[in-house]
């Protein structure tokens, strides 16, 4: 399982219209829907505010994280969107975010899968990723920052 | 030498704050060429687990949580402990703050253990505690007090109108005599909030008034505490009588029922297990006496302070209130020993222990004859295969001792500082010697199991 398999062009967006946290997950959540990762689109969101209620998942450097474990998952996914304006979202460091992944992580998910997201969180600690996503002009550019 | 660190990240879902703090750590230690190791406590389960020999060779610890972590395992260490954010914001900032980091002393930790128990403590076991530590000083002051009457005379306090007598009255009135209620009154307090209280201290009461002692307030502690929890729970009443609930339905009912139950159902058969029980205790002689107080002894050391030795504590302290005094003598000997013997091992060897931990025992010494076992867990912590039978065989010794020489001790605490006082304490010579023998085995058995530090 490597994050080829959890990130496709279809599940990202060069043009996230949301300005608010709840719209931004609302609005990656129909790509992860489209894609067949989620079957339910409440549900699943529901679990992604219960977990930005314990603590906001805006980690700072303009990139936000949102992410859930839910039953209405069917496999782990990722969408991701860049905004072209930045969004109203209290970030670790002040800054405001520009770039938003939203994670889809199933119940009782098969450790490959979290590995896997495991890896993406480290990539995004690093500066060079985060360059390449901001430059990103196309969203295959943005599937092979990840690589 | 390169500086070496270790870290514990953890989140609550456990997906990307868990692995982000972890990569940023290890990225800012590598710039700074800080050797790191970083365990990940995620939903994939803790990944690149700490080794003993990691922690040992670590100059500090970082614990980047939003999750609880134990921390047991660090003991002794320089401790830096943050939210996961903080090192996802600013990772560099804290490895210097590690680096600069002091061991924390031993009274310290010891204090931060005592209160993370005390956070952890649930169900049963905290409401039996939190009765005891309300019970402890009503304890402490009749035992001193009723020492102190004795000091005129033994037969002096019985001659009503001396000063001897009044002193025996307060220690033995209104201190022990309020022990048994008071410790009902406050597991029904623990279980119920306030309401708990009145029907409490009246199973108590009522326990106490047939000689159902210690073990009749535990069991009606607990009936009073659930009772009302439940009463509280179930009434129902229309918004404009809800104010007179509690202060006359739930104290009316709860002393009512309680006290009901106590006297047909639960006062005959709680007093006559306490009576074979205080029966058993007195006639207890010779190899019996010995066999208990070594039980008793190994008690209080197997967990420093946690929820077996807190049981033989309750048991000692709760012998007092039915005039039963060798138990409690033979618990706080044997609660000393063990960090008295770990203070004795750093100095009979002090290659076998780091510079932090020679230090530790010093401060052991002093937690040692204050009878705070609690001072002993650093270095548990830190080995316990070797430190936990070592303070075991050591205190089961000072226990068996103690019964042995048929030592009585009237006061549930203050370690050394109480003995001086006359009549706190029967044939001290024999006490002291009972605990010197049981510092040695200690100090001698844990420096047979420890090897050389290099």
């Amino acid at each position: 399982m490597s994050i080829r398999e959890l990130i496709t062009p279809e599940t990202v967006t060069l043009d996230l219209k949301a300005e608010r946290p709840e719209e931004a997950m609302a609005e990656l959540g129909a790509l992860l829907v489209r894609s067949g990762a989620v079957s339910d689109l409440d549900a699943y969101l529901e679990a992604v505010k219960a977990r930005e209620a314990q603590g906001t998942t805006a980690v700072g450097f303009g990139v936000a994280i949102p992410h859930g474990k839910s039953s209405a998952v069917s496999r782990a996914a990722v969408a991701f969107g860049r905004s072209r304006s930045s969004l109203e979202w209290e970030s670790l460091d002040g800054e405001p975010v520009k770039m938003v992944f939203l994670i889809a992580a199933p119940d009782g998910a098969h450790d490959l899968h979290l590995k896997a997201l495991s890896q993406l969180a480290r990539l995004l600690m690093h500066e060079d990723v985060r360059g390449k996503l901001l430059s990103a002009a196309t969203p295959a550019d943005v599937v092979n920052a990840l690589m | 030498m390169a500086k070496m660190l270790v870290a514990v990240t953890s989140c609550p879902t456990g997906i990307a704050h868990t692995y982000m703090a972890a990569e940023a750590l290890q990225k800012a230690a590598a710039a700074k060429q800080v050797t790191i190791k970083v365990e990940t406590r995620g939903s994939v389960g803790a990944e690149n687990v700490l080794t003993d020999d990691d922690i040992r060779q670590a100059d500090a610890v970082i614990i980047a949580a939003d999750a609880k972590v134990d921390k047991a395992r660090f003991a002794g260490k320089p401790l830096v402990e943050v939210g996961v954010g903080e090192a996802i914001k600013d990772a560099a900032g804290l490895i210097d703050r590690a680096l600069a980091a002091k061991a924390p002393d031993l009274v310290e930790q010891v204090e931060e253990i005592k209160q993370e128990r005390k956070a952890q403590a649930t169900g049963w076991y905290k409401h039996l505690m939190t009765g005891v530590s309300y019970m402890i000083p009503f304890t402490v002051a009749g035992g001193i007090l009723i020492a102190i009457s004795f000091m005129f005379g033994i037969e002096a306090a019985a001659t009503e109108g001396t000063f001897a007598h009044v002193l025996n009255v307060i220690g033995g009135q209104a201190g022990f005599g309020f022990m048994i209620p008071i410790l009902a009154g406050f597991i029904a307090y623990s279980i119920a909030d306030r309401p708990g209280i009145a029907p409490g201290m009246a199973a108590g009461f009522l326990a106490n008034s047939v000689g159902a002692g210690f073990l009749g307030a535990i069991v009606g502690g607990f009936l009073a505490g659930y009772l009302v929890y439940y009463l509280n729970k179930w009434i129902r009443l229309p918004r404009t009588l809800e104010g007179i609930k509690p202060v006359l339905i739930l104290p009316l009912l709860g002393v009512g029922i309680t006290g009901l139950i106590m006297v047909y159902v639960l006062n005959t058969p709680m007093a006559a297990i306490m009576t074979g029980l205080q029966n058993w205790l007195t006639s207890l002689s010779g190899g019996s006496a010995v066999v208990l107080g070594f039980i008793l002894g190994a008690m209080m050391a197997f967990d420093m302070g946690g929820p077996v030795n807190k049981a033989a504590y309750a048991f000692g302290t709760g012998l007092l209130a039915s005039q039963v005094y060798e138990p409690m003598a033979a618990v706080m000997a044997a609660g000393m020993t063990p960090p008295l013997g770990l203070f004795l091992a750093t100095l009979l060897a002090p290659k076998k222990y780091t510079t932090e931990e020679r230090e530790a025992g010093k401060a052991a010494g002093v937690l040692g004859i204050s009878f705070i076992t609690e001072g002993a867990i650093p270095f548990a912590a830190a080995d316990p295969f070797r430190v936990i039978p070592a303070i075991m065989a050591g205190s089961a010794v000072t226990g068996a001792l103690s019964m042995a020489f048929g030592v009585k001790l009237m006061v549930p605490h203050g370690g050394i500082w109480v003995l001086p006082m006359g009549n706190v304490v029967t044939n001290l010579a024999m006490y002291a010697l009972a605990i010197v023998v049981g510092t040695v085995i200690t100090a001698l058995v844990v420096n047979l199991l420890k090897t050389n530090k290099e």
